[in-house]
């Protein structure tokens, strides 16, 4: 029965493989593509923000920050430095591991509401930062001129393949290192610190140094993929700091499904969708009677409070509700949770 | 007798409430101890005062074979060989038996990776959870996962093994399996120390017991001393209920 299960896996991840290398040259629609990208490296931010938000159960507000640090330090290394994205990309990653081991710090013993406080408050100084160094940063505008990833004469952006791969290989790696991550002993201590700190505790597991390492491991890869969101849209703006995306963010970790990973990848991908194909759409504004701007958000907004709702294991927690009443008796826990 | 644990002048204030009040004891290695006392007389606040969780002393010192652990991180605490249960059933109940007794194997002690699994096994079999392995801890019963707490306790093949309040909610059946573990892990060089609301058991178990009240130690000595105890008597029954069962007893 296990090998079952696990032979349909396989064979579920390699279809999927086969079907996702198949879109861009079955989609023309160059929209659609651009946002599956977008979508994607939303993916990697959100399904990063699930290990310390799910896993760990600590409501870290600065993970967006991780992505702009990675976004402005492999912007500002071109642009000021002419340095090659391809160096910049993971400076930008190590850039904001760094930040994630300064906010975790005073982050790691403190509990609920202090943290999201504290994280949020060195979110903000962050944008204060970059805002107040524009000659640097392009301040309010935003760093534009970033160059765009290219290799020899090949350049990424006028090829309707390249953007694509390159995320798509970016996000089946990180939630590859996620799930091993989760999988692994050090995702076990995760989970005891969040079910019962103090037993966890008294069972050994130093609680400051799985926190800071939890911070640590769920900043790299959205450095890395705002190193490369930079590169692709040619900009670094601060908006990647404001409120509206880290709403959209947290609906992809909440409708997704908190401490499953798989979710936010998901649902990551569908929100982005959902919420640019809102924004570019006349009649929803038309019916609400407001700008096409605030009804996304309003609609992000009662996605994430009906999820709360009526499944708040979202809809990776359905799915897995599901697949658990269909099999036959012969799983066990641990496939339950993989 | 060699010290394994000694308690000196032990203090835990809460504002004005003095929790455990200049108590001191020590724990010879080997022995079974037992610590007895009314609802409120400070048993676990010493517990946690020893392992560090949540809090530590405000005076007093803690040593441990030689080793003052009074300010001691919790996790170095049991790094040092120091498992304790909870007064309450306690688990990490989304995840499995297995996993749960994992963790304490895993975190703090000197077991190489690939000792880990029969490490836990050993456990399990030794708690009889080996056919729960897979089962979520969430779904256990109230005296199975006693029993995982004590499983994943004891995975680290502690030196000092704390028991709170192990029997709370048992039946007579469960007391009787709990009395034989307790007297066959004290047969493996584990030192125990048990708080205990069932007496039978405490007193049937311990080599020595320690009384406590209002924070502090009301008396101390052999089970069958302490039973005969005057003000131990009090304590648990008052003075008139001392009267009565001096009456009842002769």
């Amino acid at each position: 029965m296990i090998r079952f299960v696990d032979a349909n896996r396989r064979l579920l991840a390699l279809a999927g493989i086969v079907i996702f290398l198949l879109i861009p040259l079955v989609v023309e629609n160059k929209l659609l593509i651009h946002l599956a990208i977008l979508g994607m490296l939303y993916a990697i931010v959100a399904s990063n923000w699930d290990l310390t938000l799910g896993y760990a159960g600590v409501f870290n507000f600065a993970h967006l920050a991780f992505f702009g640090i990675g976004a402005y330090t492999s912007g500002i290394l071109a642009v000021k430095l002419g340095i090659s994205p391809w160096l910049g990309i993971p400076c930008g990653a190590a850039t904001a591991a760094l930040a994630s081991i300064i906010v975790s710090i005073p982050a790691i013993r403190l509990r609920g509401i202090y943290v999201a406080l504290l994280t949020f408050a060195c979110s903000q100084l962050v944008l204060l930062l970059l805002l107040s160094q524009h000659q640097i940063t392009g301040g309010q505008q935003g760093l534009t001129g970033v160059p765009q990833l290219q290799i020899g004469d090949f350049r990424f952006r006028e090829s309707k393949f390249a953007h694509f791969y390159l995320v798509g290989a970016l996000l089946l790696c990180s939630t590859i290192f996620l799930r091993r991550l989760v999988a692994s002993d050090f995702g076990l201590s995760l989970i005891a610190l969040r079910d019962f700190e103090e037993y966890a505790v008294a069972r050994g597991i130093p609680l400051a140094r799985q926190r800071l390492l939890a911070f640590l491991f769920s900043s790299i890869f959205p450095g890395l993929a705002g190193g490369v969101y930079a590169h692709f849209l040619i900009v670094a703006s601060p908006d990647i700091f404001g409120f509206s995306l880290a709403t959209l963010l947290l609906s992809m970790v909440l409708v997704g499904g908190v401490a499953t990973i798989y979710g936010p990848v998901v649902i990551g991908v569908v929100m982005t969708y959902v919420s640019e194909l809102m924004a570019s759409s006349a009649w929803m504004s038309d019916v609400f009677g407001v700008s096409r701007g605030p009804v996304r958000f309003m609609f992000v907004a009662v996605i994430i409070v009906l999820t709360m709702r009526f499944f708040p294991g979202g809809v990776w927690g359905l799915i897995k509700e599901y697949s658990a009443r269909s099999r036959l008796g012969g799983a066990t826990a641990d496939e339950e949770r993989a | 007798m060699t010290a394994i644990l000694s308690v000196n002048s032990a203090t835990k204030k809460f504002g004005e409430l003095v929790a455990v009040d200049n108590v001191s004891f020590e724990v010879n290695e080997g022995e079974i101890y037992g610590i007895a006392g009314p609802n409120g007389a400070g048993k676990t606040t010493l517990f946690n005062l020893i392992t560090g969780i949540p809090y530590h002393t405000d005076a007093g010192v803690v040593t441990y074979r030689g080793e003052d652990i009074s300010q001691l991180s919790p996790h170095k605490i049991y790094e040092l060989g120091i498992a304790r249960t909870f007064q309450k059933e306690t688990a990490f109940d989304t995840l499995t038996v297995q996993e749960n007794v994992r963790i304490g194997a895993v975190f703090g002690t000197e077991l190489a990776v690939e000792d880990y699994d029969s490490a836990v096994d050993a456990a399990l079999e030794s708690l009889d959870l080996i056919d729960d392995r897979q089962r979520l801890a969430g779904e256990l019963s109230l005296y199975a996962k006693k029993r995982l707490m004590i499983a994943s306790a004891i995975v680290s093949n502690p030196n000092l093994l704390m028991l709170d309040e192990p029997a709370g909610g048992l039946n007579m059946a469960e007391l009787s399996e709990l009395e034989s573990l307790i007297l066959r892990l004290s047969q493996s060089e584990m030192t125990i120390i048990i708080i205990e609301h069932v007496l039978p058991l405490l007193f049937g178990v311990s080599n020595r017991v320690m009384v406590m009240d209002f924070g502090e130690r009301l008396a101390e000595g052999a089970p069958e001393a302490l039973a005969r105890d005057d003000a131990v008597i009090e304590a648990y029954l008052g003075e008139r209920g001392k009267d009565a069962f001096h009456a009842i007893s002769g």
